[in-house]
């Protein structure tokens, strides 16, 4: 079939990227985990087009192969958090529409500190946000990066988390304000991660679009260490 | 100021994201496409679409039962249209089925979840505008009859042969070949895919650029500028070309800082119009349905979101 080889060598290619992606676990620095099985599905479908083969189009086939010369720089650099149009942060002034949530397993303690991990950062994060009154003056411990940026009014800082829906082109930096901010270090132009431990309280937020001040919960920050960027720096919401 | 090593992980990350998001949806598309040259008679199409503003609404509305993705519609959008479907109500059925569907309801929800002015104008008012947008079209690009309408498929057979149509009046061999057998439908599909994605490629480096480079900082210190405000997010929903099971979230964060009518303006347009698809767009469909398409769009959601 004239031109099918070109359209097996690109299946091919991207047979062998996405598996390779998931087979490294890169996968995960590029998607939710839910669409796994989708790309999964995808590279299948891939090696069926390198059997079969297909009639190339006229032109055009430079296309296939030119976001490949952009892979290296998946394996080889992190994601640099808060550059780009991926630094808007969103302080969340939801109005809380979930009921507060129960105590059991997977919810924050009902005392002792409050250690944000990776696995229950979203939805602790939404429980603190929606009902903060309830958990003022506990210990809290979260991980995150210094972000003062796009999104952040004049000498707010946050401890930020990037927050991916669907994939890293459509992220958002979330997290908490820090109430104090005067006690963390200079922040560097890199994005350097931090471990900080505090107590729960709340600071005024200024939302220009309603016109409205809201309350919102902020760390008053106690202990401040520098961390090595996790090797999975984003939270999901697993929705 | 980004050094250059961090310009090229931020691209690259973006880049990959964008095509192992989208790249599967693309080849979802090509396959429903695929069926529908294989197995849609256009005489079905021709009985649904027999009153042509029913034909505008059912293809305004038909994504609450077939949700695709922006990604995916553009193929069985052009499958459609070479079976026999009106330019109008293939244009209606493209722009509506990645708005209007349940996934982008629900993440919409959950997104602004309090805000249900947004909410509802996301959908009623974008819903309307799609009516809109049906009804000009349908006024402005009259359907194809006869001999023209039986042949529009030729115009993608010459530049990609594989991706035959298989209607009964088609004389391509190619197409009767690969009629036969699963390997011919496999080699259709793919036929399909390719033809497609080297525009999508093309558009989604495009836009990672944009989504790298653009200063949304400073963007956000005139976003509170009425028109201006609606300008730039419109602007931004077409560079950026965010999923619109996602835009909603993006949009979330955008809130405190542009207007709401931007906003809407934003979610509104996105799933319509994206940077990602509009090479696509030209290379599917005549080029003077597209320029005329994409006006009516930006001028419908502009006055649509400005009086929201």
């Amino acid at each position: 079939m004239k031109g099918s080889w070109i359209t097996r060598l690109a299946s091919l290619c991207y047979a062998a990227v996405f598996l390779t992606l998931v087979i490294t676990d890169r996968v995960r620095l590029l998607l939710v985990p839910r669409y796994i099985p989708v790309l999964l599905a995808a590279s299948a479908l891939f090696l069926l087009f390198a059997i079969t083969g297909a009639p190339a189009p006229k032109d055009g086939m430079l296309a296939f192969f030119l976001p490949l010369l952009f892979l290296p720089g998946i394996y080889t650099a992190r994601f640099p958090e808060a550059s780009g149009s991926q630094a808007v942060s969103i302080v969340n002034t939801q109005k809380p529409t979930v009921q507060r949530q129960e105590e059991g397993e997977e919810k924050i303690p009902p005392e002792g500190p409050i250690v944000l991990d990776q696995e229950h950062y979203y939805w602790w994060y939404q429980e603190l946000y929606d009902h903060h009154e309830a958990y003022m003056g506990r210990e809290i411990t979260v991980d995150g990066f210094i972000h003062t940026g796009a999104g952040l009014q004049e000498g707010q800082v946050l401890l930020g988390r990037m927050l991916m829906w669907c994939c890293a082109a459509d992220v958002l930096t979330i997290g908490f304000l820090i109430h104090n901010p005067e006690v963390l270090p200079a922040v560097t132009g890199e994005s350097q991660w931090y471990r900080i431990t505090g107590r729960l309280t709340e600071t005024s937020y200024y939302n220009p679009s309603t016109g409205e001040s809201y309350r919102v919960p902020a760390i008053e920050t106690e202990r401040c260490s520098p961390i090595p960027t996790p090797e999975l720096p984003w939270v999901y919401p697993d929705l | 100021m980004m050094d250059a090593a961090n310009s090229y992980a931020l691209f690259s990350y973006i880049l990959w994201a964008m095509i192992a998001e989208a790249l599967p949806f693309l080849l979802l598309g090509s396959l429903i496409a695929t069926i529908v040259r294989y197995y849609l008679k256009p005489e079905v199409i021709e009985r649904i679409t027999a009153v042509p503003i029913f034909g505008i609404l059912l293809a305004s509305l038909i994504g609450l039962i077939f949700p695709l993705c922006e990604c995916a519609i553009v193929p069985v959008a052009r499958s459609l249209r070479e079976k026999g479907l009106s330019p109008a109500a293939a244009y209606t059925f493209m722009i509506a089925v990645p708005l209007i569907n349940p996934i982008v309801i629900f993440s919409t929800a959950y997104a602004f979840r309090g805000e249900a002015k947004v909410i509802a104008g996301r959908f009623i008012l974008g819903w309307v505008a799609i009516l809109i947008i049906g009804a000009l079209l349908l006024l402005l690009l009259p359907s194809p009859s006869g001999e023209k309408k039986k042949h529009i498929h030729h115009k993608h057979t010459e530049d990609n042969h594989g991706a035959s149509c298989g209607c009964a009046s088609c004389s391509c061999e190619t197409a009767a070949k690969e009629k036969q057998g699963i390997r011919g439908f496999i080699s259709s599909v793919a036929g399909e895919f390719f033809f497609m994605g080297r525009y999508f490629l093309l558009g989604a480096v495009i836009t990672s650029a944009a989504r790298s480079f653009i200063p949304m900082e400073s963007l956000m210190k005139i976003g509170r500028i009425p028109i201006l405000s609606e300008i730039i997010m419109m602007v931004l929903a077409f560079l950026f070309s965010v999923c619109s099971e996602a835009d909603a979230f993006i949009a979330r964060g955008y809130l405190p800082w542009f207007s709401q009518k931007a906003i809407l303006a934003f979610l509104i347009l996105g799933p319509m119009l994206d940077l990602k698809n509009t090479l696509l767009l030209f290379r599917s469909f005549p080029r003077r349905e597209v320029i005329l398409l994409i006006i009516i769009i930006v001028g419908t959601v502009f006055v649509t979101a400005a009086i929201a």
